[in-house]
């Protein structure tokens, strides 16, 4: 089956999971969540967001 | 003071404001924009956050580009919308202030722009110097000519392809890609684990993972559903020094390279010039955190926390 292939076959969706998101703390400048910093930012490569949702991400800020 | 330029959302800064100390970082948020005051003229800029915590260009001591994105995506009609015309003007004016920070010699590890003057495709003519490196290819219009018939392919950005399905590296049979679209493939290497290198200024940290232990050629497809198990590696001098002279080759402070390793050899796939690195120590034990904040803090912390001490806070109002 010659050029049957195309990025919309191959593209999938990710595994995302939601995580709850503290409140940004402005005296720390932190949301004080080691656990984010494993389960989203890792994970994440900034492509999906906290809620688990995915997102654009390019250039400066890709993984 | 350092600077960061990021999102509320990086909890790596948040470990770094904390190591650092919060009196001595001034983080801007870009999608909190609207809970700042900001000015910018001639004699430079100011900007204050809702703490009352306020940096004026002339006491930006570094400055840390990490993540300055908004963390919830909106559709954006081809006609325009106001909030995207804002977001870009925010993401255009942090920029400006990168660029001010740039221009005096005070930006550390991270370089905006470096993925693209150091891109992925020019990154793997410049690592033949010292890695192995896949064969690979870029094409569209035409068929792949003499190529593996096992090959992988990936994007060279991030959008994603069509209902927030995402791109990621696929295997492939050259001969039946459709050539009405761009394609970059690469030699199918039966690795039997990933390593990724954090590089810290001349610092290495380098991790293997077993690729028994994920569900396909890209490991990024289970970050949210298995404990990926990132095992740190011993030194290897000669390694060491390769990945030393290709950064230094490719003008870059900081980055996080992949590789892939079959039979004890390493094969380069790309250096991410502002790779995510927080979740490779989490406990702080690998010194990875240690070394960007010796890197972010270099030359001015010391003098600054003395100066600080002796004199009131440089508010904004």
């Amino acid at each position: 089956m010659p050029n049957t292939t195309s990025p919309t076959t191959l593209a999938q969706a990710p595994s995302a999971e939601s995580v709850e998101l503290p409140d940004y703390d402005w005296q720390t400048q932190s949301r004080g969540s080691a656990l984010i910093v494993g389960r989203y930012t890792s994970g994440s490569i900034q492509t999906f967001d906290h809620k688990g949702n995915p997102k654009d991400s390019k250039s400066d800020q890709n993984d | 003071m350092l600077l960061i330029l990021t999102n509320s959302v990086d909890s790596t800064s948040d470990e770094i404001v904390r190591r650092i100390g919060a009196g001595r970082v001034f983080r801007l948020n870009i999608d909190q924009w609207r809970e700042y005051r900001l000015v910018i003229d001639r004699d430079g800029f100011e900007i204050g956050d809702p703490s009352g915590r306020s940096i004026r260009e002339s006491k930006v001591r570094a400055c840390y580009l990490r993540k300055p994105t908004f963390d919830d995506p909106i559709d954006i009609p081809a006609s325009g919308s106001p909030e995207a015309w804002t977001r870009s003007e925010v993401g255009a004016v942090i920029g400006e202030i990168y660029g001010m920070c740039r221009s005096r010699g005070l930006v550390r590890l991270v370089e905006k722009g470096a993925g693209i003057r150091v891109g992925k495709l020019q990154q793997l003519r410049a690592a033949e110097r010292f890695f192995r490196v896949p064969r690979w290819q870029y094409h569209w219009g035409d068929a792949v000519r003499g190529f593996p018939e096992r090959a992988v392919a990936k994007p060279l950005g991030a959008d994603f392809v069509q209902d927030w399905r995402f791109f990621f590296t696929s295997e492939v049979v050259p001969a039946e890609l459709d050539i009405g679209f761009p394609w970059f493939v690469q030699e199918r290497i039966d690795a039997s684990h990933d390593e990724t290198v954090v590089y810290v200024d001349g610092t290495i940290f380098a991790f293997r993972l077993d690729r028994g232990t994920i569900s396909g050629i890209d490991w990024r497809r289970d970050i949210f559903s298995r404990a990926l198990e990132w095992r740190r590696q011993p030194q290897d001098g000669a390694f060491e020094s390769a990945v030393r002279g290709f950064m230094e080759s490719a003008g870059l402070a900081f980055g996080r390279l992949d590789f892939l390793v079959r039979n004890g050899e390493r094969v380069f796939l790309e250096v991410n010039p502002n790779g995510q690195w927080g979740w490779l120590d989490l406990e702080g034990r690998e010194g990875i955190f240690d070394r960007v904040v010796q890197a972010l803090t270099q030359g001015w912390a010391h003098e600054e926390r003395l100066a600080t001490e002796a004199a009131p806070r440089d508010d904004f109002a």
